[in-house]
């Protein structure tokens, strides 16, 4: 990593504000309230998860907090603060610390844009040997491409029942939710009358689980059996959001209409085995404070009825058509069979999946699936990435947030 | 459902005139019905809306996943052809110009339709019914359950998640002081949640260098695992041991959702400076010996789109260094200051010396909670903690509500929603 080096340090004519200038041109601009309550002195400065060595809400901070004297070097600067609730205390940061966490605007728009998703091609579908996950190097690899392209396909995976959850509890914690943590996805005429999944029919493009606040991350669907003597079946993918940037840019009005008015989606049902009530209200496409898409909520098999004010049923409805067609657009669509021994691993949380209907001519299509938490697999990816000295950047994942 | 409802000097008879029609007028540009109902009560509703709710056997979804009606087949518009009401059958029939199904006929119940009415009052009513309320803790106390009153039983297992649903927190004592009882206890209510800590785990002074959690240090306020884009719901503490030797470490509680309504009230500048600047909350480890990444950036209170409070974020452990735009720094401290100095407040908080037995399970999307620094002197404190989703937890509420034949309204839980 380079080294920053300060040329120049003035404070503001109210004393509230420092300017550095930096050797290589850059200008930095911080207040004195977020000077002292990141001061990165050894009093100061967390070392232990959980610590909070300063007490911002001390009735003896000032409400306005002034610089009483900054000196600095090439590679640190010291400051005092007027009335500080520690007596002679003296903010501390070194050079580098305080350039990566610089806020003008310039810098915090390279944090988003440095981790934007690419979209890739769907006419490529990416491939990864199970075998490579046995080395870290390998895992990492893996990983970064689900976070990459949005999914994988894991091949030559042991055929062995429940490789799906042998394989995800090495990665990342399963996510036990509704339907357990080992699912078969096969025709069964009972278990079809409780979750159209169980039947022959195809399913239209959805994110499971969009009633929870929060869907599992990762999905895996490992193909247990998948004979050659069935017709259709295909799996397929789009990557929402890029459909949601051309619809952005296709229809702005109604873009916004979607990020307002929220939609409803519920699973009540009293009646069956494991009984539950489960209702939530969010809008279809979520932004964050610098207006970047960082999640969504589709699953038109889960929708519930819409109740929102009267004058915004019908934009409502109009902007939902407009991204359902956009959405089936078939340049954005992956689509791929699985084999026996292919698992597919794709970010819930990013893809819209689907399924082709099917006819089985007397053979059978089995899968079996299980979820993975997608903040603990970042988290495993950034931590395999700093051990084997890589420098990664940690990837937008579509669970909320640009960072 | 409509305030008149629940009146209560209405008959039951002038009840069901909520669901019996005066009249049906069709809007001159044919895209909404306006309802009259014998209660005096006045629905409008759109055709969009009407046409993808049908409930006739082609349409109406009865398997969850179904997805029987492709909307973006319909054209831009589709006026209503004709309305009537089928007496009988309690339903109206619509049929539309454009319709995409041959020989189609939208059929909606009328009990349905009011129960699904979206005027402003009856939004308004949806959002009021399940609003928190709130106790004052000063006044109140945490009044405990006890265990003997309500094990092995539905009705007992519904008071308790009745209290954490309503009031955020139940508080039972006399509890087995047996590991394996918060995991059958727990697990009798949902799926635990299965973090990086592992399923469960315990929680005593170790002198940990990895979380200030093992420690004998005052912990402030605060909701676990803020570094999570949402934060693991219910949470429940089992005291194994507190011994008499200890001094300190009564644990901490208080109501977050009731301080931002405060700030909202006493400082409605500073509660709109929270909703819309976020802060950076971070856990970054790579040395401890479960080495960890968690970052994420979201506003320490946040507003759905009826300005209702749906969650907060509230961990100055785990904050992280504020980036944000430069004019906005000054009033995010100043504000966040504001906040904490009210969920901070003494009459806000209740204090709670645990004893082996007892049990507090709260919805960590809405309490906060603390632990005053202690003094072993020789002795033990120590307990164990798992957590539930919160919406799993509001699930088996909601269930257990329906088997016992009692209404239940599922409160806010700060999971984002307002319902």
């Amino acid at each position: 990593m380079a080294d920053y080096e300060i040329r120049d340090v003035q404070a503001s004519s109210h004393k509230n504000i420092i300017q550095v200038y930096w050797e290589d041109g850059h200008v930095s601009r911080f207040h004195s309230c977020w000077l002292r309550f990141n001061c990165r002195c050894q009093i100061c400065k967390k070392i232990t998860v959980g610590q909070h060595n300063i007490d911002k809400s001390d009735p003896n901070f000032s409400d306005q907090l002034t610089i009483e004297n900054a000196e600095f070097t090439k590679s640190d600067v010291k400051l005092t603060i007027v009335r500080d609730v520690i007596k002679d205390h003296v903010t501390y940061f070194d050079a580098n610390w305080l350039r990566e966490y610089c806020y003008c605007d310039q810098c915090l728009r390279k944090i988003i844009t440095d981790r934007q998703m690419k979209f890739a091609d769907p006419r490529k579908i990416p491939k990864v040997d199970c075998n490579e996950l046995k080395s870290d190097e390998g895992t990492f690899r893996m990983i970064q491409k689900v976070f990459d392209v949005g999914f994988v396909i894991l091949t030559g995976v042991s055929q062995k029942e429940g490789s799906v959850v042998e394989i995800g509890e090495r990665l990342a914690p399963i996510v036990d939710q509704t339907y357990g943590k080992l699912f078969n996805v096969i025709d069964d005429p009972k278990a079809s009358k409780e979750n159209v999944a169980s039947s022959t029919i195809g399913l239209p493009f959805h994110t499971d689980q969009c009633h929870y606040e929060r869907g599992p991350g990762i999905q895996m669907l490992h193909a247990i059996q998948f004979d050659e003597c069935v017709e259709g079946g295909e799996s397929q993918l789009v990557d929402m959001f890029r459909v949601m940037e051309i619809f952005r840019k296709e229809s702005p009005a109604d873009f916004r209409v979607l990020t307002r008015v929220p939609i409803f989606f519920s699973t009540i049902d009293f009646k069956r085995k494991s009984p539950a009530y489960i209702k939530i209200r969010k809008p279809v496409i979520q932004l964050d404070y610098d207006d970047e898409v960082v999640a969504f909520n589709w699953n038109p098999g889960t929708e519930n009825v819409v109740q929102v004010h009267e004058d915004d049923v019908e934009p409502f409805y109009r902007a939902y058509r407009k991204l359902s067609q956009i959405l089936v657009r078939p340049e954005l669509m992956f689509q791929y069979r699985l084999r026996e021994g292919d698992m597919l691993f794709f970010n819930n949380r990013r893809m819209v999946h689907a399924r082709a209907a099917y006819k089985s001519n007397g053979g059978t299509r089995r899968l079996q699936g299980t979820y993975i938490d997608i903040e603990e697999l970042k988290s495993k990816y950034v931590v395999l990435g700093h051990k084997l000295g890589h420098n990664v950047i940690p990837p937008k994942i579509g669970n909320g947030c640009s960072i | 459902m409509d305030a008149e409802s629940t009146d209560v000097g209405r008959g039951c008879s002038e009840a069901k005139n909520m669901f019996k029609i005066s009249n049906i007028e069709t809007s001159f540009a044919r895209n909404f019905i306006e309802i009259k109902w014998k209660d005096d009560h006045s629905s409008r509703y759109h055709n969009h809306w009407m046409r993808f709710n049908c409930h006739c056997p082609k349409c109406f979804r009865v398997i969850v996943g179904q997805q029987r009606i492709n909307c973006s087949l319909f054209p831009d518009e589709f006026p209503i052809l004709h309305v009537h009401e089928d007496e009988e059958k309690a339903e109206i029939h619509l049929n539309y110009k454009g319709e995409v199904f041959t020989d189609h006929e939208t059929i909606l119940p009328l009990e349905w339709l009011r129960n699904h009415c979206y005027c402003d009052r009856c939004l308004s009513n949806m959002i009021e019914e399940r609003q928190m309320k709130f106790a004052l803790p000063s006044k109140d106390g945490l009044r405990p359950l006890h265990y003997d009153s309500i094990k092995d039983s539905k009705e007992g297992l519904f008071r308790v998640l009745q209290r954490v649903m309503e009031d955020g927190i139940c508080y039972v004592k006399g509890v087995p002081v047996k590991e394996q009882f918060l995991l059958d206890f727990a697990e009798s209510i949902g799926p635990l949640v299965d973090s990086t800590y592992g399923k469960y785990f315990k929680i005593q002074d170790l002198g940990s260098t990895d979380s200030i959690t093992d420690t004998r240090e005052f912990l402030t306020f605060h909701t676990d695992q803020a570094h999570y884009e949402s934060e693991l719901g219910v949470q429940f503490f089992h005291c194994l041991r507190f011994d008499e030797e200890v001094e300190g470490g009564e644990s901490i509680i208080a109501d977050m959702f009731q301080a931002a309504e405060i700030l909202r009230k006493e400082s409605p500048n500073d509660f709109r400076v929270l909703t819309k600047v976020p802060c950076t909350f971070a856990t970054i480890d790579y040395n401890r010996k479960n080495p960890a990444y968690y970052e994420t950036r979201k506003t320490v209170i946040e507003v759905d789109c009826d300005d209702q409070v749906v969650a907060v974020h509230f961990n100055t452990g785990l904050d992280s260094t504020v980036r944000v735009r430069e004019d906005l720094i000054e009033n995010y401290y100043r504000a966040h200051k504001k906040l904490w100095k009210i969920i901070t407040r003494p009459e806000l908080r209740f204090t709670h010396r645990m004893r082996p037995g007892d049990l507090l399970v709260f919805n960590n999307r809405r309490v906060a909670h603390g632990r005053e620094a202690f003094v072993p002197n020789g002795g033990i404190r120590l307990l164990q903690s798992t957590y539930v989703n919160v919406e799993d937890v509001r699930s088996k509420y909601m269930v257990l509500g329906h088997q016992l034949g009692t209404e239940v309204t599922p409160t806010k839980i700060g999971n984002r929603s307002c319902i």
